[in-house]
Parts: C-alpha cells; sequence; structure tokens
C-alpha cells in the first residue's frame, strides 16, 4: 500500500478508530495512541486489506488494541478520568458519563450499534464475540443505561429507525 | 434529549494528532509513536506478587476480599475498579504437603488432589466472610503444576480476577510467542524500550474449563 493510499484511510476512517477507541477506553491519550497504533501497523505493511473491508479491519484492530490495553495490570487498576471531554452540551456529558460508567466491553457494542450502524453479527465479527454474546451485552447495556439516563429517548429513537444511518 | 450520536460527532482526532500521524504514515512507519514503557516492566511485577487483574464496571459500590489477600472494590457510578494487593490473606490458597495438594477455604481444609488435573477445576464457592459478597476459587493443575484463581463477579456479571499459574502472559518475540516469564532481563528492557509490544493472556486449560462451567466472559 502506497503512502497516498494509507493517507486516504486515514483521512477516511481516522476518526472512526479514534472514536471507537476513545468510547472503549474513556481517556484521550490512550484513544490516540491505538489509532496512531492501527495506523502505524498498516503502514508497517504486515497485513493486507480485503477491498470493501477496510474500515471493519481498522476497527477490529482497534478493539483488540483496546482490549491488550484493559488487560495490561497497569491500566486496569487505575482508574482514569479524562480532563478534556470535547463536549459542550450537559445533555451529551450526561450520555457519556452515562456511557462511562458501563463495562468497557458494553461500551464497544453500543459505539458500534449506535454509532457505526454496524447490526449484532458484523459487530460480533469486529469483536470476535458470538452473536449472541453481542446480544448480551446490548441488554445489558441497555439496561444498565435505562437506569443511569433520566430518559433514553436517544437511544430508543435510533432502535425505532433501525439505527444509525451507515 | 439522549443522543448518542450527537454526542459523538463531537470526538475527534485533535488536529495535532492528526499531523503527527500523517506525518508517521508519510514516513511509512519509521517514527516512534508515544506509548507508556511501564506496561511490560508492570507485567512484570505483577508475576511476581500473583497476578491481579481487573475489568471495570460502573456498578454500585462492592467489596470483596481474595481469599490470598487484597481486595477489590467497584467505586459507585463510576467505571472505577480498584484493586489492592495488601498480603494480609493466605498468599496461596493451594499447599502441597506430602505429595497431596490441599485447598485452604478460609480455615476448612480440603484434600483435592484427585479431583483436578491438567484439564479438571476444583470450583469453590465462596462467600467473602467480612462482606458477605460471592466469589469464587478455582484451583487446577496436577502437584508438579497447579494453580489458582479467584473470581469475584459484579452484580451485572463482570468480575476481577486474582490468580496464580493459572494464566500466562505471552510475548512476541521474534514471530514467537513466548511467556512473559521466561523472559531474560534484557529482553524485558528491550521490550521497556520498546515499549510498542502487547501482550496476550494464555488461561490454563483447567481455568479455562473452569470460566466455561461459570459461564464467565473474559475478554
Amino acid at each position: 500500500m502506497d503512502t497516498e493510499q494509507l493517507a486516504d484511510l486515514f483521512r477516511q476512517y481516522g476518526d472512526d478508530v479514534f472514536r471507537l477507541a476513545y468510547s472503549y477506553l474513556g481517556a484521550r491519550a490512550d484513544a490516540e495512541d491505538v489509532c496512531q497504533s492501527v495506523f502505524l501497523r498498516l503502514a508497517e505493511g504486515k497485513t493486507a486489506l480485503l477491498p470493501g473491508r477496510e474500515k471493519a479491519w481498522l476497527l477490529t484492530c482497534a478493539a483488540n488494541a483496546c482490549k491488550s490495553q484493559l488487560r495490561s495490570f497497569w491500566r486496569r487498576n487505575v482508574g482514569e478520568l479524562d480532563e478534556s471531554l470535547p463536549f459542550r452540551d450537559e445533555s451529551d456529558r450526561e450520555v457519556w458519563d452515562a456511557v462511562m460508567a458501563l463495562p468497557p466491553k458494553y461500551r464497544a457494542v453500543i459505539h458500534l450499534y449506535y454509532w457505526e450502524g454496524y447490526d449484532q453479527g458484523e459487530i460480533g465479527d469486529i469483536l470476535k464475540i458470538s452473536r449472541t454474546a453481542v446480544q448480551t451485552r446490548m441488554a445489558r447495556a441497555r439496561a444498565m443505561l435505562k437506569k443511569e439516563l433520566s430518559d433514553d429517548e436517544g437511544l430508543q429513537a435510533y432502535d425505532a429507525a433501525g439505527h444509525a444511518e451507515r | 434529549m439522549k443522543d448518542y450520536r450527537h454526542m459523538m460527532r463531537q470526538v475527534m482526532l485533535s488536529d495535532e494528532k492528526k499531523e503527527e500521524i500523517m506525518d508517521m504514515l508519510e514516513n511509512k512507519g519509521t517514527q516512534k509513536r508515544r506509548k507508556p514503557s511501564v506496561k511490560v516492566m508492570v507485567l512484570a511485577a505483577a508475576l511476581a506478587v500473583g497476578c491481579a487483574l481487573s475489568i471495570a464496571a460502573g456498578l454500585p459500590a462492592q467489596v470483596y476480599n481474595f481469599v490470598a489477600g487484597g481486595t477489590v472494590s467497584v467505586t459507585e457510578g463510576t467505571s472505577e475498579v480498584n484493586v489492592t494487593l495488601d498480603g494480609t490473606g493466605l498468599g496461596s490458597p493451594i499447599t502441597l504437603e506430602n505429595g497431596r495438594l490441599w485447598f485452604d477455604a478460609d480455615g476448612e481444609k480440603v484434600d483435592i488432589t484427585d479431583k483436578v488435573d491438567e484439564n479438571t477445576p476444583y470450583i469453590y464457592e465462596r462467600t467473602d466472610p467480612k462482606t458477605g459478597n460471592k466469589g469464587y476459587v478455582v484451583l487446577g493443575g496436577t502437584i508438579d503444576n497447579y494453580g489458582w484463581a479467584e473470581f469475584f463477579l459484579t452484580e451485572n456479571g463482570d468480575c476481577s480476577m486474582m490468580g496464580e499459574n493459572a494464566w500466562e502472559n505471552m510475548v512476541p518475540i521474534d514471530g514467537k510467542d513466548v511467556p512473559l516469564s521466561q523472559l531474560t532481563e534484557a529482553q524485558l528492557d528491550m521490550l521497556n524500550e520498546d515499549g510498542d509490544t502487547l501482550c496476550t493472556t494464555v488461561y490454563r486449560p483447567w481455568l479455562n474449563s473452569a470460566i466455561e462451567q461459570l459461564g464467565l466472559e473474559l475478554d
């Protein structure tokens, strides 16, 4: 893959990789590291992307990197607060806080469903888990979000509309 | 208004980071990445005391005292999990005496020699005597190679795990996965300097069997 192709992929999907990592890890610096490592791996030419599957591969790679981060002894035992939340509205902060109160593996499922618009099978492929596990995590996450948020109209709206647009 | 997409639209890489990554891509990955260098070193240190792992969960405050010593607590309303290794417990709930494996659960000793092997775990449902919270102690292996793990399950099914010789952290060295515990100091130094190497965790077969039996989900 040449430099221009790499740059195009980064321009096209860089923010999406970052968003998944940010929602997974809840810390900007860690998410930036994951994003960088994903594209570095691509640049090193150690993997071949299937045409049309570039984004799914990048998100899988990002999810794996996030899992590795969470597995590390150091990170697992240190609670992190993100000091640089980018949200302007109080309601956005409320949603962020509620999502961040979920276990990381639930956040990833929520993000891939509500932001990326993947269905449960696709989420399973990206996270390398079964469709049943996706369903379980989704159900638990929703139940927890419902408790946390004063209402869940936003999430319900996407459900009614067949969730997010691609 | 609880709109995940509205919120996420505001989450973007900083211009500075974008520029840095673009530079890296233009140089085809020859640039070094910023990465904490402590990862491998801390894991190595953790092995020395018996690993403690935890998975974050946003739950009401819960406390569990591990049978081997140490405490896990979940902070209310956050995804923060704290694990403290304080050395006040047994150190290890499994001991080898006169060729027999003994499990010590809060004072009660059980001979488990014939109940475990490389693939078969002994699973004990434990109640923390101080907090009343439930956990599981899992033991397995043979008299030559035995280990244990302890799980604390939160109300939502997430868990924290602690153990010894129950899993192995593997590090890729020259294209081959090598147990972290077998690395030389020089190799550890090299990994720390590189800072980018990611460990993978491989559970012992008896632990895998227990995880399956208990229906646990561990990433």
